[in-house]
């Protein structure tokens, strides 16, 4: 960290520097350096540039502060995984009439797999226990919820009214890429499940059956956060304000000329 | 947080101080902790307006001593705020 700080103090105008740079160098091992030091330090150097001109530098000066202040908030940020199964429900031998009661009664499958009740048991179960920290400080209906918002069934295909198949990609955002994948696991399962349970009422060659196209992989690489993005913007932003600074002081400046 | 200026006057009124003391010794009598760049930013702003001069030293730990001109500015401020204070205490009992 210190050494941090102390790149970050080159940052300075020459002229500041030399009168002050082994003082505060000084001061720098002296103290306990924290995060907040190096946000200090890099601020009193953009003061320093405001306050000794130099457009070209406040910009670059200000772009950095950008980057580093959008570094430090992406590494705070949880890595988020997202593991992805595609499963087909295929209709054979259904007449059309059918065909639309088989989608009805998948809606309700995805209804009952996606219910408070069902979602809550998955959070709990000790092989995945989701969500620990929330559990124990926001009610269960909220973190039901975010788990909710986690999962996603999206269709891939269906081809037409009269199509006997319909693919279906389901996938889960994690910030744990095992527990990702287990959970899309555990609602393909639980898919299976239904379709079991309500395959009873169809007879044979009218049934459902659900084909697992691609099993639930194991995500190598966090979906979110795009650090690079993210430290770009930040460059860009710190950059746009650092020019807005500059062009604000030259405006208040020709301002008191004039006045 | 106070002005940084008035701080590091206020913590040289007493002897010089180089900046770790001066950090040291705000953070004892105003519980502010004011970070390297926030300190020497004022210590910068202080002795360009010759409130403040550093002592001469062989060590990168420079000392420095408030002036004249700094104890005047320093004694200014501090009865404005006083002023302010008083009559902020005044109208508190009287509410």
């Amino acid at each position: 960290m210190r050494q941090l700080i102390r790149w970050v103090a080159r940052l300075y105008p020459a002229g500041w520097r030399e009168r002050y740079a082994a003082e505060l160098d000084a001061l720098i091992d002296d103290i306990q350096p924290k995060w907040q030091d190096l946000f200090n330090v890099l601020l009193g150097a953009l003061r320093m540039r405001m306050a000794t001109g130099n457009c070209l530098k406040i910009v670059a000066s200000a772009g950095l502060a950008g980057a580093l202040a959008a570094g430090v908030g992406a590494l705070m940020i949880e890595d988020r995984y997202v593991s992805t199964a595609v499963v087909r429900f295929t209709f054979a031998g259904l007449t059309d009439r059918d065909r639309q009661g088989t989608l009805e009664r998948l809606m309700r499958m995805e209804q009952e797999v996606f219910s408070r009740k069902s979602l809550g048991e998955l959070m709990t179960q000790p092989a995945l226990d989701l969500y620990p920290e929330d559990r124990k400080r926001m009610p269960q209906e909220d973190v039901v919820e975010n788990l909710r918002k986690a999962l996603r069934i999206n269709l891939l295909d269906r081809e037409g009214p009269t199509s006997s198949a319909t693919t279906f990609e389901i996938s889960c955002m994690y910030p744990d890429r095992f527990k990702a994948q287990s959970v899309v696991r555990v609602v393909v399962a639980k898919f299976v499940e239904q379709i079991n349970a309500t395959q009873g009422n169809q007879a044979p060659p009218a049934a459902v059956t659900l084909q697992l196209l691609d099993p639930a992989n194991l995500p190598k690489q966090p979906i979110f956060p795009n650090r690079l993005v993210m430290v770009a913007v930040g460059l860009v932003g710190g950059a746009v304000l650092g020019l807005l600074a500059v062009l604000v002081r030259r405006s208040a400046a020709r301002f008191s000329k004039s006045a | 947080m106070p002005d940084p200026t008035i701080l590091v006057l206020a913590s040289l009124a007493d002897g010089e101080k180089h900046g770790y003391a001066m950090m040291e010794d705000i953070q004892g009598f105003a519980n502010v902790r004011l970070g390297p760049g926030t300190l020497y930013g004022a210590i910068t702003r202080l002795e360009q307006r010759g409130w403040i001069r550093p002592v001469e030293s062989g060590d990168r730990r420079r000392p420095y001593r408030i002036t004249g001109a700094g104890r005047e500015h320093l004694e200014e401020r501090l009865a404005s705020l006083n002023q302010v204070v008083k009559t902020a205490m005044r109208r508190l009992k009287h509410a």
